[in-house]
């Protein structure tokens, strides 16, 4: 009679690179001198806010060029494609009086610095309805720093988390 | 406008002004992000237009076809008995 297969366990794990509350004031946050030692970053935002009808856009080691190309479905719309896009639109208005919002991103096999960069994110917008999203960025520089902000206005609650994914 | 930044190494959190650059991008952000807008919502009408337009088309051969069928005339044959 055969034996019960035990799954291996599996190794690595998620490790917090970077974690706080975003300050009322602040248009976005910015993180930086992001450590290579990884295979995937994902980052979550929780429970944030707008000063007043913004979007949520990010955007990776600073890069403004038209080097995103995505394809998006807010909601009950069809999917959206996108080439060359200057950044990532997370999702659409969210404001003040919609507290709660959430969102989170991540970014696979970030540190290669030989192919295009992937990334995969879901935001809830107002509430009831949700972004969910997937592209790349032509850039083959391991990603270093990720940045998030609004459209316009700013931020007036919310947290942050950055993971590294062994 | 401000920014919040976090060094992941140093875990270092500051909050700063957005330089010159940063606020000439944001405003180029904020039109790309308009045009985007603009953009989609057009293309959102454009389906809606064209669901729409699906439906009316469907409806009207729909009626077209019971129409037809009401018209046809009916057969006038006399039924044969077999024996």
């Amino acid at each position: 009679m055969a034996g019960i297969l035990v799954p291996t366990p599996q190794t690595g794990g998620m490790t917090s690179l970077a974690s706080g509350s975003i300050a009322a004031s602040a248009t976005g946050f910015d993180l930086t001198s992001i450590s290579g030692d990884y295979n995937e970053l994902w980052l979550y935002i929780t429970n944030y806010s707008m000063s007043t009808s913004a979007h949520i856009q990010c955007r990776i080691n600073n890069n403004s060029s038209t080097d995103y190309s995505h394809t998006y479905n807010a909601w009950s719309t069809a999917d959206t494609n996108t080439q060359g896009a200057t950044l990532i639109p997370m999702a659409n208005s969210v404001n003040a009086t919609q507290a709660g919002q959430s969102a989170w991103i991540k970014f696979p096999n970030y540190k290669n610095t030989t192919g295009y960069k992937h990334y995969e994110w879901a935001a809830t917008y107002a509430d009831n309805t949700m972004w969910y999203g997937y592209g790349f960025n032509r850039s083959t520089s391991a990603i270093n720093r990720i940045t998030v902000i609004c459209s316009t206005g700013n931020f007036d609650a919310g947290t942050y988390q950055l993971f590294g994914v062994k | 406008m401000f920014i919040q930044e976090h060094n992941c190494e140093t875990g270092e959190v500051l909050v700063r002004e957005l330089t010159a650059e940063e606020v000439a991008q944001h405003e180029a952000d904020q039109a790309a992000e308009a045009a985007r807008t603009t953009a989609e919502a057009e293309a959102k009408a454009a389906e809606e237009a064209a669901k729409q337009q699906a439906f009316n088309d469907a409806v009207a051969a729909a009626v077209a076809a019971a129409l037809a069928a009401q018209q046809t005339p009916a057969s006038t044959a006399e039924p044969t008995v077999e024996e």
